[in-house]
């Protein structure tokens, strides 16, 4: 059992932000070197120092340049070949991590990470979860953001209902494409474009939804991730992948939840689901991120454990709870400066 | 005096100017995509020994026949960066002419570095790197080219740039043979709107002697109008700052909320 997950990691998604936001120098400039061209995950294509593009690009790009040509000219295949190539690369890659993409890898989901603990470090963070309301209205976000601006939007465009402007409407309010190219040097996506009413409403948008993103990431946990079309994409497919979170749990459960709490998602189903269960169970939900949180702060021996092709590879323990614990509230002690009233007063 | 001084400044010019370069025959095919192009050979020598040839972006070569006078360059059905290179010998002169193609197709192997990876002729100017697939040159932006002979740097060589508008200069590469350059924002209108405005042309042209043959080459590609005319990054700090304030004043007014009645401990 490691010392802890959480460091472990923050590690793996450190090495990981770095590699996919410059490792144009070790993979190659042109977007033929890149490693898939239909990553899992956000990692931008308009860095220029980047080792992968994430998968959502080619998804619309392929929707937008090549539907209409297909109708026009009757040949499917035309459409279906590049965009069932990305559906393949996009699973190809996703069945080996399934969701860890998201709590593993994405340099997005990191930032906002990285936001949060400056937020708590500061005396920012007064939001642990949101309330049972407020997550049930944001759920469905997810999905209207895959189907509608993804999906829907630039295939209509493509069949010329909409103007070319709504042709990536996804990527042109995508947070990643900001936090990625400043974080190289280039403030080429911070702006608003004036050619047209389209594109002023779609950059005004992207540029405040980062602005957002980025105070919100200061006082809660991981505020994009959850209306993330991506996170969406992972939930279709979670039943292919490979690691898978599962659960066994007691009627211990219903007193306890501090896996529920643990959660950077505000999962609640971790604690009522799977309460009296005869086999481990895949609890690996729509909005998981697969980032192990839950399995470190359960209490209770191998009730949730984090599996990979069925194997255990890291499953609940009380030793390593009581570690976790004790490492956890050191940590949140620590403040630089204590912004926050309500939060000075919790510590 | 003055006109004098503008005559000796402008004497370089001339003397790099290499004559022959690719130019595009106006209203046919656009810097990307599938469709057929053509192009025409600029400023030939009559009688030289001419050799036109098309290399794919999997490094295949067809020799491209002449029909008037113009080069119809069909799409090859692979994707990526193609180059059109023409060459014309005579006893003491060696002319090269080269310009980079993108064509949508069948995705090939090899990458745009293996592309330039491969010799087109003695003196080159090598793009370092072509912008990217799907990513243009534009006006107002930097870029970086290889002077070279037979693949060794040429540093300090003197090098003519210049538009189809009208903008010259004469640049030199550095100690490495890297030759750093801005292309001029020059277009005389600016329409609000990326498709909207036609690209212009640039050209590249450098020439050495070597053993009493003269040397010349040529690099030429459209640049197309920097978008800076109708993006504005200030409104667009402006926007973000205005959610970065939302959200701030939006956790203000979040209630803190606890998943469990009784806290055991704060994670
Ligand atoms: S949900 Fe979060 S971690 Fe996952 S792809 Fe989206 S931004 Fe990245
Ligand atoms: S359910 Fe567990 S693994 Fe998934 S996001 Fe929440 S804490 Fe992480």
């Amino acid at each position: 059992m490691c010392a802890n997950l959480t460091l472990v990691r923050r590690s793996v998604q450190l090495l990981m932000f770095v590699f996919l936001v410059y490792g144009s120098v070790v993979i190659g400039f042109y977007a033929a070197d890149k490693i898939s061209g239909a990553l899992p995950a956000l990692s931008c294509a308009y860095d220029s120092m980047n080792a992968d593009y994430c998968a959502l690009i080619p998804l619309q790009h392929q929707l937008h340049h090549r539907l209409g040509a297909a109708a026009d000219a009757g040949n499917w295949f035309m459409f279906l070949m590049p965009f069932l190539t990305t559906v393949g690369t996009f699973l190809l890659l996703f069945v080996f991590l399934n969701k860890a993409f998201c709590g593993w890898v994405c340099p997005l989901g990191f930032f906002q990470e990285v936001m949060q603990l400056i937020g708590q470090k500061l005396g920012l963070r007064r939001v642990d979860s949101l309330t049972h309301g407020a997550v049930d209205k944001i759920r469905p976000v997810k999905w209207l953001m895959l189907g509608g601006l993804v999906l829907v939007l630039p295939a209509l465009t493509s069949l010329g209902f909409l103007s070319d402007e709504w042709g990536d409407p996804f990527c042109q309010i995508c947070p990643s494409r900001i936090m990625t190219t400043l974080l190289t040097g280039s403030n080429e996506q911070l702006f608003v474009d004036t050619s047209s009413p389209s594109y002023m409403a779609l950059s005004i948008t992207g540029d405040f939804l980062f602005g957002l993103m980025v105070a919100l990431a200061l006082t809660m946990r991981q505020p994009f991730c959850r209306i993330c079309p991506m996170l969406a994409l992972h939930a279709v497919f979670r039943k292919v992948g490979l690691a898978r979170l599962v659960k066994q749990g007691s009627s211990r459960c219903e007193k306890c939840g501090l896996c529920a709490e643990a959660c950077p998602m505000d999962i609640r189903e971790l604690q009522s689901e799977f309460n009296a269960v005869a086999r481990p169970k895949d609890i690996t939900l729509a909005d998981c991120t697969l980032c192990g949180r839950c399995v470190e702060f359960c209490p209770d021996k191998d009730v949730l454990q984090l599996r990979y092709l069925n194997v255990p590879v890291f499953s609940s323990s009380p030793a390593y709870f009581k570690r976790r614990k004790k490492a956890q509230t050191q940590w949140d002690s620590v403040k630089l400066i204590g912004f926050s009233k309500a939060e000075k007063e919790k510590v | 005096m003055r006109a004098l001084i503008v005559f000796v400044l402008w004497m370089p010019a001339f003397m790099v100017q290499a004559d022959l370069y690719w130019q595009p025959v106006p209203g046919r095919g656009g810097a990307h995509g599938g469709a057929a192009k053509m192009f025409k050979l600029a400023e030939q020598i009559p009688d030289a020994k001419r050799t036109v040839a098309l290399l794919h972006s999997d490094l295949q070569r067809n020799p491209l026949e002449v029909d008037k006078g113009l080069y119809r360059v069909k799409g090859s059905g692979k994707n990526n960066y193609h180059a059109l290179v023409a060459r014309e010998e005579g006893s003491d002169y060696r002319h090269l002419a080269v310009r980079y193609l993108y064509f949508n197709g069948k995705p090939v192997d090899s990458s745009p570095s293996d592309l330039l990876a491969e010799s087109l002729g003695e003196l080159e100017i090598v793009p370092d790197p072509l912008p990217r697939e799907h990513w243009r040159y534009t006006s107002d932006k930097p870029y970086r080219f290889r002077v070279q002979f037979n693949g060794k740097p040429l540093p300090e060589q003197p090098v003519l740039v210049m538009t189809e508008t009208g903008s010259t200069e004469i640049l030199h590469s550095d100690s490495d043979g890297v030759l750093k350059l801005v292309i001029p924002d020059d277009f005389a209108t600016v329409v609000p709107g990326a498709r909207k405005n036609p690209p212009g042309e640039l050209r590249i042209f450098s020439e050495v002697d070597r053993e009493g043959i003269n040397y010349q080459s040529s690099l030429s590609m459209s640049y197309y109008v920097n978008p800076s005319h109708w993006k504005s990054a200030s409104l667009g700090a402006m926007a973000a700052l205005g959610g970065l304030l939302f959200g701030l004043w939006l956790n203000r007014r979040l209630p803190a909320h606890s998943r469990r009645k009784k806290r055991c401990v704060q994670i």
